[in-house]
């Protein structure tokens, strides 16, 4: 028997006793899961045993539709990060250079130039961190959907096979009518003004949007020729946002001369009263400053001992 | 209330089944199934009194067992006799074997229990529950990496106790 074969299949005592003394449900989503419960008991009792198929199919995709919300989530929020970063640098960052630039033909010593320019750079670190790092995270959720303006006065449905092909379903889609970004384009463009190239490319390949002919399970926006679309549960758990918890922040410069900064967030998803960090590489690129690298900083490394990374 | 009595109970079994296929929402699913599944038995048997834990617990073990089949076909439908995994299938038809693993499971989680607060919280969140670090850190109000250091070192502590009441790798005594 491994060592983690001893954890698997608990037999009801233990299971009652890990409850008791380790429990993990917090009151609102008891509550939830209650509601939960209560659905499908009621949604039972009114269809009777024809049900029992019909869940048994929901059962089956249900996961699969989740695994990829979680992944379009997680896309959105690289992507939003990177476009609200983008924003702010394309209308900020070439203001010091500007400067540099006015000062230069008043200035007969390169010298000064030099010094004015390093002081414009320290100077800004502070308001290039939090302008980024705001607008990150405002892009964030618009590139996850949860914040576009949309038309809920019609809903368009697709009908959606599963990847084995067995499976068919719904998801019912808003179209997009934010005043920001006319097209997807216009908000990959602004996902690009915060995001260096490599991180934006990143951000926007885990994004789960599609064109309108290659809509599949994982797809929650597509688009067409006449505009873009946005899935309605997406949509419609718009109130549900992630915040910055620290109003000032600091920008510091490395040995590469990278804007260095770490700002705390509340991840609704995981406790709403518990902060987590996210650390920032912003770089001067030759489009100006651009956020180039994104740590969560609470997933450590163990260092000692034989840690499996994934043991669940 | 049936629900708030024993939704940590049933949250618990469906998590443990469920740890290593599927995700939070599987098991939160489970959870819904399983009491959908309960509220219409006791429509069905309204004569039903007392302690309803193992009725409960019956009704969660099976939603779970059904949830992993469905999430993992492959690895459910093809078992090597060899595989540990095929004594407990089987354990499912032997009392005797049914009460040994029992046994077991308590003296593993009486071993847990002397380890102390917060490491085995920490034990019961990662191996129980399938938990991750940073979901653990949430719980406990602790930081990512010392639960990971906690984790490790726990388990160093829970080997030798384990080890020390006849429990290995090799077998238990």
């Amino acid at each position: 028997m491994r060592f983690d074969d001893l954890f698997n299949d608990i037999d009801n005592n233990t299971a009652y006793r890990l409850s008791e003394k380790y429990p993990v449900l917090k009151d609102d989503r008891k509550e939830r899961l209650y509601a939960m419960s209560k659905r499908k008991y009621d949604m039972n009792d009114v269809f009777g045993d024809k049900l029992n198929d019909v869940s048994g199919v929901e059962k089956y995709r249900r996961p699969k539709w989740y695994k990829s919300a979680s992944i379009a989530a997680a896309a959105v929020l690289l992507v939003g990060g990177i476009g609200g970063s983008m924003a702010f640098i394309s209308r900020n960052a070439n203001v010091p250079s500007t400067e540099v630039e006015e000062i230069v033909p008043e200035t007969t010593e390169a010298e000064e130039v030099t010094e004015e320019s390093t002081e414009a750079e320290e100077v800004d670190a502070d308001a290039i961190a939090k302008e980024l790092t705001d607008a990150w995270m405002e892009c964030l959720f618009d590139i996850l959907g949860r914040t576009l303006e949309v038309d809920r006065s019609s809903i368009v449905t697709k009908t959606i096979t599963t990847s084995d092909g067995e499976d068919e379903f719904t998801r019912d889609f808003y179209r997009v009518t934010d005043p920001r970004y006319p097209t997807w384009e216009d908000l990959e463009k602004y996902c690009y003004e915060i995001c260096d190239a490599e991180l934006g490319k990143t951000v926007l390949d885990a994004c789960a949007c599609a064109k309108e002919e290659d809509i599949d399970y994982s797809t929650f926006i597509y688009t067409t020729d006449e505009g873009y679309y946005v899935n309605t549960k997406t949509c419609d758990i718009g109130d549900k946002l992630y915040k910055w918890l620290d109003d000032e922040v600091k920008g510091e410069f490395d040995e590469n001369g990278n804007i260095i900064t770490t700002r705390s967030i509340i991840d609704l998803d995981i406790d709403p009263d518990h902060p987590f960090k996210t650390k920032f590489t912003i770089t001067n690129t030759a489009d100006g400053w651009r956020i180039s690298k994104v740590d969560e900083e609470f997933y450590g490394i163990p260092e000692n001992d034989n840690y499996e990374e994934n043991i669940q | 209330m049936l629900f708030d009595e024993y939704c940590g109970y049933v949250y618990a079994i469906c998590a443990n089944k469920l740890k290593n296929c599927g995700t939070k929402e599987d098991m939160e699913e489970c959870l819904s199934d399983t009491f959908a599944a309960a509220f219409r038995y006791l429509d069905r048997c309204k004569d039903v009194e007392g302690d309803l834990r193992g009725i409960v617990g019956t009704i969660a073990k099976r939603t779970a067992i059904s949830c992993f089949r469905r999430l993992s076909p492959k690895s459910d439908t093809t078992v090597s006799i060899d595989s540990d995994s095929f004594g407990e299938i089987a354990s499912d038809n032997s009392v005797e074997e049914s009460a040994e693993r029992s046994l077991l499971n308590e003296t593993v989680l009486n071993i847990i229990n002397s380890l102390g607060e917060p490491d085995s919280a920490i034990i019961v969140y990662f191996y129980y529950y399938g938990m991750k670090t940073r979901q653990i850190a949430s719980i406990l109000k602790m930081s990512d990496t010392a639960v990971l250091k906690r984790l490790s070192r726990s388990r160093k502590k829970l080997k030798k106790l384990l080890s020390e009441a006849g429990i290995t790798e090799e077998g238990y005594t």
